[in-house]
C-alpha cells in the first residue's frame, strides 16, 4: 500500500510562485501570492478524497502476560510481535474510510473484529496491522487476503488463517498449538517443537517450509499429493521414515516423538531445514 | 277330587265326553272350588269366542287372489336367487377363463426349431448392444464436460454439499459487486486453485478409485471451498 501521496498541482503552483518573485514589483508579487495561496486551497479541496481518508489508528491496553489476542481482518497485513511489557499496542492503517474497527478488551483478552464492524459495506479496503503482545500471549488471527506475520510469541496457540491468498510467517514461536493455513501462498515455521504440542501447516498451493531444533522429537505426517516433493532435509537421516503412495505421504518419527506434526501442501512443496 | 285331577279332567268335562261318575265329581269340585272355578269360567269363554268366529278365520274374503300373491312372491325371491348365481357362476368362469391363459402361456412347452433359436439369440444380442452404446455415450458426453467444473462429477461427491456450494454460489455472486477489486481477483484466483485441486484429485480418484490420499485430498478441497464460499457470502 502507498504510504505518501502526491498531490499533482503543486509543482506547478510553486513554479508559478518562483516566476512571480524574480519578475514582478512586490504588490504584484502579492497579488500573486494571495492567488496562489487561494489555487493551491481549491487544489487542495479537489484533490481524490482517499489522499486525506487514510488513517491512522494507534492505542495501547494494559493487559496481564497471558492474553489472548484475537483479530478478525477482512484484507491486509496483520504483523503480531510478541514483547517484554504487560500491554498490547496497536497500531493500524485504514485504507478506506469506510474501514472500521473497536478493539473490545474482555477478561479472556482483546477483540478486534474488522469483519463484523464492517459487514455489508462496500470497498472497506485494506487494513494493515501492528500489534505488539506479550511474549505469553495466545493468537488468533484470520484474514480473508493479506500476509499473516508473528513473531517471538510462547504463548498457549499461535493461530493464523488465511481465506485466499497471503504469506504465513511464524518465528520464534513456542507454543503448545500451533495452526497455519491459507489457499496460496508461502508459510514458514521456525519454531520450538513442545513435548505434547500439535502443530498443523496447510496450504493447498505454496510452499511450505519448517525451520525446526535439530534436538526435536516429533510424530510427522506430511502429504504433499500433486508434488511428492518433501524434502525431509537433515531429518532424514535421523528418523524412521515410511514413504507411502509414491512418495506423497511421508510419515515416521523422530526422537522421542513428543510432538505431533501434521502438514498438507496439495500442489506445493514441503521442506525441512534443522537448526 | 283335588285341583290336579281337575285340571285334567277339564277339557274332557267343557267338550261334555266326561262320563257320569267323573263328571259328577268334578261338578261338585268345581262348585266349591273357587280358583278351578275360574279357570273353567275362562276356558269356556275362550272356545265360546272361537266358536262364535269360526266362519270369518276360516275362510278368507278372496282365497285365490291370496294364494297368487303368496305365489308371486316365491317366485320373485327364487328368480332373484337364480340370478345371483348366475352371476356368480360367470364371474367364477372369467377367473377360470384369465387363470386358464396364465397357466397355459406359463406351462405352455416352447418347442422353437433352430433357425427359430438363433434368431432371437441375435435380437435379443443386438438389443443389448444397442442399448448398451446408448448409455455409454450418454455417459461420456456427460463426462466430457467435467473438464473445468470438478463439482458435477456425481459419483464421489456428497450432493448435500453440492447444494449448499450452488447456494453459496450464487449469494456470493450477488455480493461479488460490491467488493474491493483486489478481493474480487483473489476471491477467483484462489476458487481456481482449489478447483483445480478438486479435478486432480477425480482424476487420481478414476485412475484408483481407493486411493485415500487422493480421497482425503478431495474432502479437504471440498471442505476448503465450503468455507471460501461461506465467509465470502458474508461480506
Amino acid at each position: 500500500m502507498k504510504k505518501t501521496q502526491f498531490i499533482p498541482h503543486l509543482p506547478a503552483v510553486c513554479a508559478a510562485l518562483f516566476c512571480a518573485r524574480r519578475r514582478t514589483s512586490r504588490r504584484l508579487r502579492l497579488l500573486a501570492a494571495s492567488c496562489i495561496a487561494t489555487a493551491l486551497l481549491f487544489s487542495l479541496a479537489a484533490a481524490p478524497a482517499r489522499i486525506f481518508a487514510q488513517h491512522k489508528f494507534s492505542k495501547t491496553y494494559p493487559t496481564r502476560r497471558n492474553i489472548r489476542l484475537q483479530l478478525n481482518n477482512r484484507s491486509g497485513e496483520i504483523e503480531v510481535i510478541g514483547w517484554g511489557r504487560d500491554e498490547i499496542k496497536i497500531t493500524a492503517d485504514m485504507e478506506a474510510p469506510a474501514a472500521r474497527f473497536t478493539p473490545v478488551l474482555k477478561d479472556d483478552g482483546l477483540w478486534i473484529d474488522v469483519m463484523n464492524d464492517t459487514r455489508g459495506k462496500e470497498d472497506v479496503g485494506d487494513v494493515n496491522f501492528r500489534i505488539q503482545v506479550p511474549y505469553g500471549s495466545t493468537v488468533d488471527l484470520e484474514t480473508k487476503r493479506g500476509n499473516i506475520t508473528v513473531h517471538n510469541v510462547q504463548g498457549a496457540m499461535v493461530r493464523a488463517v488465511v481465506t485466499t491468498e497471503g504469506d504465513i510467517n511464524l518465528t520464534g514461536i513456542r507454543a503448545n498449538r500451533v495452526m497455519a493455513s491459507n489457499i496460496s501462498g508461502n508459510i514458514f515455521f521456525d519454531a520450538d517443537l513442545l513435548r505434547g504440542g500439535m502443530y498443523e501447516l496447510r496450504s493447498t498451493q505454496g510452499d511450505i517450509n519448517l525451520r525446526i531444533n535439530a534436538g526435536s522429537g516429533f510424530n510427522l505426517t506430511a502429504t504433499a499429493p500433486r508434488t511428492r516433493n518433501i524434502n525431509l532435509g537433515e531429518f532424514a537421516g535421523k528418523g524412521s521414515w515410511d514413504f507411502q503412495s509414491n512418495n506423497r505421504r511421508v510419515t515416521g518419527k523422530v526422537g522421542d516423538g513428543g510432538a505431533t506434526l501434521h502438514t498438507t501442501n496439495q500442489r506445493g512443496s514441503i521442506v525441512f531445514v534443522s537448526r | 277330587m283335588d285341583c290336579e285331577k281337575c285340571s285334567d279332567l277339564l277339557g274332557d268335562f267343557l267338550d261334555g265326553t266326561l262320563d257320569g261318575d267323573d263328571r259328577a265329581l268334578l261338578g261338585a269340585h268345581l262348585d266349591e272350588c273357587l280358583g278351578c272355578g275360574c279357570v273353567r269360567d275362562e276356558i269356556r269363554s275362550i272356545v265360546n269366542v272361537a266358536s262364535e268366529s269360526r266362519e270369518q278365520f276360516i275362510a278368507p274374503p278372496n282365497e285365490r287372489a291370496l294364494w297368487l300373491r303368496v305365489r308371486n312372491t316365491i317366485e320373485a325371491e327364487l328368480s332373484a336367487q337364480q340370478r345371483a348365481q348366475t352371476a356368480a357362476a360367470e364371474a367364477s368362469a372369467a377367473r377360470r377363463g384369465r387363470e386358464n391363459l396364465l397357466t397355459r402361456l406359463a406351462n405352455k412347452r416352447w418347442a422353437l426349431s433352430l433357425p427359430q433359436l438363433t434368431a432371437a439369440v441375435v435380437a435379443i444380442v443386438v438389443g443389448v448392444s444397442v442399448i448398451t452404446t446408448i448409455g455409454m455415450q450418454r455417459l461420456a458426453s456427460q463426462t466430457a464436460g467435467l473438464g473445468t467444473q470438478p463439482a458435477r462429477s456425481p459419483k464421489k461427491l456428497n450432493p448435500d454439499q453440492m447444494v449448499a456450494i450452488e447456494y453459496l454460489m450464487k449469494r456470493v455472486e450477488e455480493r461479488k459487486a460490491r467488493w474491493n477489486p483486489r478481493m474480487r481477483e483473489a476471491f477467483d484466483r484462489n476458487l481456481g486453485i482449489i478447483d483445480a485441486t478438486v479435478n486432480d484429485s477425480l482424476k487420481e480418484l478414476d485412475e484408483s478409485p481407493h486411493d485415500e490420499i487422493s480421497e482425503e485430498a478431495l474432502n479437504a478441497a471440498m471442505r476448503d471451498k465450503m468455507e471460501l464460499l461461506r465467509e465470502f457470502s458474508e461480506l
